[in-house]
């Protein structure tokens, strides 16, 4: 041992005294990590083998949250999708299970997002685009008919003004077919506090209000839907809109430790709720960086779950991920490339210990995904379980010195940062969490590295293949998927009929029930329930909440 | 107002109600640092409130960011709007997810120029440039 390590420095000195220039490499900062070395060796990682990494299903979980990882059990292989009408999205979702997939995560469409129905006037022109229109349980109906949602895992996408009435529709959905909620395994993003920090034009509610859905959905779930993901804590959205991958993953668990908070302070034990907490993090075309990233997050997760939150449950203590590989990287020239981005995108997660992988359709940086281009996304994640061997064996980065190294670098940095957040809410991470969306703290950090990225990008110093460098003339293959306008016109009679055909005076009643229950501090799960049962709207029950709820107005930051 | 300034005034703007605003934030940075004097409006916005926004910072070019696919409806939109008020001294660029067969159509419409994804931030700084200088100022 001591004769390789001496021989490994040695290496390394010789080396070291070359400017990375001089080897030809330029070494550009992707992460806040600052300048990497030209090698790793033994002196880099710190070789306490069982405080560190210990065995996959042990604390601290770097090698993976179960013993027996992708061996005993494939990731999910998702494909995110959903279009047009709720017809449409329906012969999607079934064309989606034939060609094996075994998770759904349709899309809404972004009147849906805003909790506005398809009819009204600010949704003109955007029913159905990007997404599914859900205005009511009746559309939900038609999403899932002939979809066995009890056997398959079904995601609802859903973080903003409407999650906790889409959850609503799933779960009366289920009743009406008799299906135990206990039973049901799936889960609802419920990603509030990721909205204000890195698109906060977008977010409907203001920061306490998201809060308090999230903590109703715990103390929902908990009682009555056991193994349903009551959240899924992301840092997609934040890396999508430029954050780095230590802000990613900072911001990623400041929140996740802000909503432990709040539901311990809503009267929960952690370890009721805890074990039902998933994330749901990018993966961008840089390896190595993405493979520590999950790895270093999943051991300070269990670490701030056991020490400073006091869960038991190894449940609690285990870090559940989706992978979402990145869209930003994706160009829109020669965009087959963008198979190969997916697919070093997705070997990241998958040799980083993810629970589940998406891969964005080649076609990502053009329209919607095609047919084809959704079909090639998911056989990559085939090929990658079936025929590339990395599900061979646990964890098989493990042991590099560089990746070790990567993952402790990038553990103290996230640490950093999150001291950083817990200083600004004068020692509570929560209020820490709050006062840097309100103060745009967040946000300026989001953007200051989008920018960086960009510079590098129009500098030359950051190579894009097929962008601005490798290029070949050609016309960029765009092509929008039309949407029908008689969609949006078939979905808005099918709307004026439903108000005609339900009893109205019961839509009322419920509308007012959900009022008055969040005036009350109440648990705003059940009454959104009776609503939705009784076919009020999205929008409608949507209104009721803002009224009773607030407006978000941010922060305005460049 | 402009009093006097000779600095290129841009109206950054995304009407409708997406939300994906990475690249307009980028390129609003890009232009700033280029010198010109940028007027962001955040997400979500209406044409009638881009119309107004660039009367009243009396704009030499509006920048539109449309990632929805809604852009034909959108700049058809903007034009009406901006004919029916008599303003004709406004280039109009957009940036944006926008097919082949559609920038002649936005181009006709009045649209003075269209940028696809992964244009360089200096072609899109030149052209803006032109097109505010195009227009005698």
């Amino acid at each position: 041992m001591g004769k390789t390590k001496n021989n490994i420095i040695k290496v390394k000195r010789k080396v070291a005294d070359r400017a990375p220039e001089d080897v030809g490499l330029q070494y550009i900062s992707t992460v806040g990590l600052g300048e990497k070395k030209l090698l790793y060796g033994p002196s880099d990682v710190d070789d306490d083998y069982s405080r560190n990494l210990g065995l996959p299903g042990e604390y601290p979980y770097t090698r993976g949250i179960y013993p027996t990882m992708h061996r005993g059990q494939l990731w999910s292989m998702r494909e995110l999708f959903g279009f047009g009408s709720p017809e449409e999205t329906n012969r999607r979702l079934k064309f989606i299970l034939d060609s094996g997939a075994t998770a759904l995560s349709p899309c809404h469409d972004i009147p849906t997002h805003m909790g506005l129905d398809s009819d009204n006037p600010l949704s003109e022109g955007e029913v159905g685009r990007g997404g599914v229109p859900i205005d009511s349980l009746e559309d939900m109906e038609i999403v899932y008919e002939g979809i066995p949602i009890e056997k398959i895992r079904v995601d609802l996408l859903e973080s903003n003004a409407s999650s906790p009435v889409l959850l609503a529709m799933f779960i009366v959905l289920a009743q009406k077919r008799g299906i135990n909620l206990e039973i049901l395994r799936g889960s609802i993003q419920n990603n509030y506090l990721e909205l204000y920090e890195s698109m906060p034009k977008f977010a409907v509610y203001p920061p306490r209000a998201g809060l308090k859905i999230v903590t109703d959905t715990f103390v929902y779930c908990t009682k009555h839907m056991p193994f349903w993901t009551t959240i899924n804590i992301n840092g997609h959205f934040s890396s999508e809109a430029g954050a780095t991958i230590v802000h990613e993953m900072a911001f990623c668990l400041a929140n996740a430790m802000t909503y432990v908070q709040s539901g311990i302070e809503a009267g929960l034990s952690v370890d009721d709720f805890a074990p039902r907490i998933g994330f749901y993090a990018s993966a961008r075309t840089n390896i190595f960086e993405e493979v520590a990233k999950y790895r270093a997050s999943r051991r300070l997760w269990a670490k701030i779950m056991k020490e400073r939150f006091g869960a038991k449950d190894q449940r609690s203590l285990t870090m559940k991920i989706h992978c979402q590989c990145s869209a930003y990287t994706y160009t829109a020239q020669q965009p087959k490339n963008n198979i190969i981005r997916g697919t070093l995108e997705a070997l990241a997660g998958i040799l980083g210990g993810a629970q589940s992988v998406a891969i964005n359709s080649m076609d990502e940086a053009l329209s919607l995904p095609t047919e084809e281009g959704a079909r090639i996304a998911l056989r990559t994640q085939q090929i990658l379980a079936y025929e590339s061997g990395i599900t061979e064996t646990i964890d098989p980065l493990g042991g590099s010195y560089y990746v070790e190294a990567l993952t402790n670098q990038i553990e103290n940095k996230v640490k950093d940062i999150l001291n950083e957040i817990e200083k600004m809410g004068d020692g509570d991470i929560k209020n820490g969490v709050i006062k840097g969306i309100e103060n745009g703290w967040f946000i300026k950090h989001v953007r200051n590295s989008a920018y960086d990225f960009s510079r590098e990008i129009a500098s030359g110093q950051r190579v894009i293949v097929g962008q601005n460098r490798f290029t070949v003339d050609e016309e960029i293959p765009i092509e929008i998927q039309e949407i029908d306008p008689s969609l949006e016109e078939a979905q808005k009679k099918k709307l004026a009929r439903l108000r005609e055909r339900r009893d109205n005076e019961k839509v009322e009643d419920t509308l007012n029930k959900v009022r008055a229950t969040i005036r009350q501090g109440g648990n705003m799960i059940y009454p959104i329930i009776e609503a939705v049962t009784s076919y009020a709207t999205l929008g409608e029950i949507c209104s009721v909440m803002k009224e009773e709820l607030g407006e978000y107005v941010p922060s305005a930051y460049l | 107002m402009n009093n006097g300034s000779k600095k290129i005034r841009v109206l950054m703007a995304k009407p409708g109600l997406d939300s994906h605003d990475r690249g307009m934030n980028v390129v609003s940075r890009a232009l700033m640092k280029a010198g010109m004097e940028v007027i962001y409006l955040p997400v979500q916005q209406t044409v009638e409130g881009i119309v107004a926004a660039a009367v009243q910072e009396d704009v030499d070019v509006i920048g539109l960011s449309i990632l929805s696919g809604a852009h034909m409806g959108l700049c058809q939109k903007l034009f009406n709007k901006l004919k029916s008020q008599g303003i004709t001294d406004i280039s109009v660029v957009v940036g944006g997810i926008i097919p082949q067969k559609d920038i002649s159509k936005l181009r006709e419409m009045g649209v003075s120029e269209v940028f696809l994804p992964g244009a360089s931030e200096a072609n899109i700084i030149s052209s803006i440039r032109d097109h505010a200088k195009r227009d005698g100022r």
